[in-house]
């Protein structure tokens, strides 16, 4: 019987420990994933730029340089608010009227 | 200057344009229009070589004077174009005067005709007016002669009629005695006089002729236009009975004095019909006069109005040539003018083109001559700007001018200097409005151009690819905090927040529980409206703030060190710019790698506690505050690295200097290029100059310099909290006023009061959270950026390069 119990919660906890590393992995998988999305979006905005806006060497890198500067400001604005989020120490404590 | 790696050619607006000093020898024949060439490319700064003479000895004050005169016979005609109520109006004939002498003459011509044409309207309208008030004499007076007749008729037949009564008065047998010759003969005066007047007028009659004076006034309805004043005024018509010479004398007088005018008056009573209608002939006259004069006057301001812009041109470019060639140094030996200024590299060959044209349509014999000199002068600064870099690089230069060919951080302003106003911003509904605007002006972008706006109104417009961009970025951190006028939506995922149980027993006192991924995109919508939102949100925000602070102070000290390449200067490479950054990331580097792996982990670490115990007590033990393994050792490392950073920074670099200036001071001369840079260099910190150092200027300066960062540092890192102040203030204004405001409204259940709601919700918004909050953030941003970002590598002691133009010329004049 006691065996029994025993056994059962380390598989309970193998099974917490799975799902619980499941949603960190989510998580992480998130993080990633819009990171290479963000990546796509920038490289997509330099291409699009070079081709309808090509103005010669000097203007295509200032326009590579300006994009590449609001890319990574937008990734890091993102990636500050989710990862902020990711492992809370404090929920949301809702107001009494409502 | 800096030698280019194949790879990178350099980037516009990185570094401002390569300019020359050249020297252009150009005779005299060709001179004025190889001037007029050049203002028409532009690109030339030439500089005053006749600096020290006065406007009046120079070689073209008589023509400089001349330009002036047609420039004022200019203005008289645009005066008198608005006074008519015309307006110049572009022609699309060509135009038929080019030559300034012809357009000096006919201008002239024109004024004498003009002001001829004037005069006599004047005088024309004058005697129209005296007429007129004669005319009101004349009725009024003669109704008056009237009535008098009638009732003096009326009163002799009552006489002759002979009744006896009691009331026929005692003395009238003895009025009958009377000698003929002894009546006295009453004359009369009449006019009009103004009607605020009046009351005085007849006042100081009385007084004056000791009451010996009969005055009848009457009102004129309609004003008058009083012909020596040219102004329409309220007047009566007086008749003044006196007897004698004197009386009248002193009546003429008082009328002088009050501005009453006189007219003579016929009390014959055939000749006023006559009369009257003669005058009203005469008026009809005149009047038709008056209207042919005007409308010729009309009809030659409207030929000049034709032109007027043209010769308005033509006149400022003269004007604009003249300026310009008295700047140039005379040199009659060799009949040519000598001329100095600053070129972009890239004109070179549009500048001697232009030369060559002149020449050529000067029918000149000689060719005007284009030399490069060699100068140790700093040039002025020129950016190439289109309309949308332009407005950019204002903001910078509002600060200061870039030294020339320093790294001008106007390139990064173009994404930085929107996207920290949207931080600060952060609404997508507010953002929304704000595009809607810039869009707006976008459109009329060609209408607006050609307008004169207001002041406001005018920095708007110009600023209108800012705001453009400004919108966009907040529409994109508006989407971030998840704030649309204050509300939230779940837009991309779920909430990641649910109740512990099925009931939501716990909402109010423990609160959710995060049971699904995170919210993909922003922060959750969960948390608006909650109790614990704020501790959230300003921890948060306050993280946020630093780390974007230490990545844009970052993104400075990197620009240095491109700067210190671009100018070989190794020494600020090795004894500035590392230790530098090890400074700075060594604490705060290392603050931001402590929030991300706290965030990461999830840990309870109190950050606060770890950076200050990291310096207060470094070998203790960490305890509950240990994020990563090792953590104890890392600190004490950064620490160290820290400490000697300081005198890293402070120490060799003006001693080297000092080494430096030794060796060329004693090695004699070398070769110019070589030598280039470390001179250039020793300029840039000592500002006496080649020849003088002075050490203990200059370990000063370092030691400023280095107080400056230390201190910077920390102070620096503290003010990219304003981010946070800011969008805090930003988010709770607007949730105030959609729920004190609009939910209020709404919770009414009355259409008025929901209408007097939503109107106050849109004054209130556009009032302050659109217009003041706007302009707050956007001043907020500007001193990020003039202070925090730039004071690690900009230098901005340049001067602005202003090219002959004739395109800024209306914008000089007007």
């Amino acid at each position: 019987m006691n065996s029994m119990i025993k056994s059962e919660q380390i598989y309970l906890d193998r099974i917490d420990r799975q799902l619980s590393f499941n949603v960190r992995e989510a998580n992480e998988m998130g993080f990633l994933v819009t990171t290479l999305i963000f990546l796509v979006v920038g490289v997509i905005a330099s291409l699009v730029t070079r081709i309808c806006f090509n103005q010669g060497p000097s203007t295509n890198l200032l326009h590579l340089t300006l994009i590449i500067t609001a890319t990574v400001c937008c990734w890091m604005m993102w990636a500050i608010v989710y990862l902020a989020q990711m492992k809370p120490l404090i929920v949301p404590i809702l107001n009494d009227t409502e | 200057m800096g030698e280019r790696r194949l790879c990178c050619p350099p980037m516009d607006l990185m570094r401002s344009e390569a300019m020359q000093l050249v020297q252009l020898i150009i005779p005299i024949e060709s001179a004025h229009l190889a001037v007029s060439y050049i203002g028409d490319i532009g690109l030339i700064q030439f500089k005053d070589l006749n600096a020290d003479k006065s406007p009046f000895q120079r070689t073209y004050a008589i023509q400089i004077k001349r330009c002036g005169e047609m420039a004022r016979k200019l203005r008289f005609f645009r005066n008198q174009m608005s006074k008519a109520g015309l307006q110049s109006s572009p022609g699309t004939l060509p135009a038929s005067i080019t030559n300034i002498d012809d357009l000096e003459v006919k201008l002239a011509s024109l004024e004498s005709e003009l002001v001829e044409m004037n005069a006599n309207g004047e005088k024309l309208q004058r005697s129209y007016n005296e007429l007129a008030e004669y005319r009101l004499v004349l009725q009024k007076a003669s109704d008056f002669f009237e009535s008098a007749m009638r009732s003096a008729e009326a009163q002799q037949r009552e006489y002759q009629s002979g009744e006896e009564s009691l009331e026929t008065p005692l003395l009238v047998e003895q009025e009958k005695l009377v000698d003929l010759s002894k009546q006295v003969r009453l004359g009369f005066i009449t006019g009009l006089v103004p009607r605020g007047k009046s009351l005085a007028f007849e006042r100081i009659l009385f007084r004056a002729t000791r009451g010996n004076v009969f005055l009848k006034q009457s009102e004129v309805n309609d004003p008058v236009i009083d012909p020596v004043s040219g102004e329409k005024g309220e007047k009566n018509v007086f008749v003044i009975f006196f007897s004698g010479e004197r009386a009248k004398n002193k009546i003429l007088k008082i009328c002088e004095a009050f501005g009453a005018n006189r007219y003579p008056f016929d009390d014959d009573a055939k000749k006023h019909t006559q009369l009257i209608n003669e005058v009203d002939a005469k008026l009809t006259e005149l009047k038709i006069t008056i209207d042919a004069g005007l409308a010729l006057r009309g009809n030659l301001l409207q030929t000049i109005g034709k032109e007027f812009d043209h010769w308005n041109l033509l006149v400022k470019k003269e004007k604009a040539i003249y300026h310009t060639l008295n700047m140039l140094s005379i040199d009659v030996s060799k009949k040519c003018l000598v001329a100095e200024g600053w070129v972009p590299v890239f004109a070179t060959e549009k500048i001697q083109d232009a030369l060559h044209r002149a020449t050529y349509d000067s029918n000149s014999e000689v060719d005007a001559i284009f030399q490069v000199l060699h100068t140790r002068e700093m040039p002025p600064t020129y950016f190439q700007t289109n309309k949308f870099t332009l407005a950019f690089q204002e903001i910078v230069d509002a600060y200061g001018i870039s030294k020339y060919q320093e790294a001008n951080p106007g390139a990064f302003t173009i994404v930085t200097f929107p996207f920290l106003f949207a931080v600060m911003f952060g609404d997508w509904g507010h953002g929304i409005c704000l595009l809607l605007c810039t869009l707006f002006l976008i459109f009329r972008e060609k209408k607006y151009l050609s307008q004169k706006l207001g002041d406001i109104m005018e920095m708007t417009f110009g600023g209108r690819y800012v705001i453009l961009l400004m919108a966009l970025f907040s529409i994109y951190t508006g989407l971030i905090y998840n704030e649309f006028f204050s509300v939230p939506f779940e837009l991309f995922a779920r909430s990641a927040y649910v109740c512990r149980d099925p009931e939501c027993r716990d909402a109010t006192t423990v609160g959710l529980i995060k049971s699904r991924d995170t919210y993909p995109f922003g922060v959750d919508p969960a948390w608006h409206g909650s109790r614990s939102e704020l501790p959230f949100l300003n921890s948060l925000k306050m993280k946020m703030s630093i780390l974007l602070g230490v990545a844009q102070m970052n993104l400075g000290i990197i620009l240095s060190y491109f700067n210190a390449l671009f100018f070989k200067n190794g020494l600020n490479v090795w004894f500035q710019f590392i230790p530098q950054m090890i400074f700075l990331n060594s604490l705060f580097g290392y603050l931001s790698v402590l929030i991300i792996v706290k965030w990461c982990t999830g840990s309870q670490a109190d950050l606060y506690h770890v950076m200050i115990y990291m310096f207060l007590s470094p070998t203790d033990d960490l305890g509950d505050n240990q994020l990563f393994p090792g953590q104890k050792t890392i600190q004490i490392v950064l620490l160290l690295l820290a400490l000697v950073s300081v005198p890293w920074m402070l120490l060799p670099k003006p001693f080297l200097l000092k080494l430096q200036h030794d060796r060329h001071h004693g090695a004699g001369y070398e070769s110019v290029p070589e030598t280039d840079g470390s001179l250039f260099s020793e300029a840039n910190h000592d500002s006496h100059g080649h020849g003088e150092f002075e050490f203990s200027e200059v370990f000063v300066h370092q030691l400023i310099h280095t107080i400056e960062f230390v201190l910077g540092a920390v102070s620096n890192t503290a003010s990219y909290l304003r981010l946070w102040a800011l969008s805090l203030a930003h988010s709770e204004l607007s949730s105030v006023f959609y729920e004190k405001v609009l939910l209020l409204a709404w919770g009414y259940n009355n259409i008025i009061i929901l209408v007097v709601g939503i109107v106050v919700f849109i004054c209130a918004t556009v009032g302050v959270l659109l217009v003041m909050e706007t302009l707050s953030a956007f001043l907020h941003a500007l001193r990020l950026h003039w202070v925090e970002f730039q004071n690690k590598f900009y230098e901005g002691d340049g001067y602005k390069f202003y090219p002959f133009s004739f395109t800024t010329l209306d914008i000089d004049d007007e």
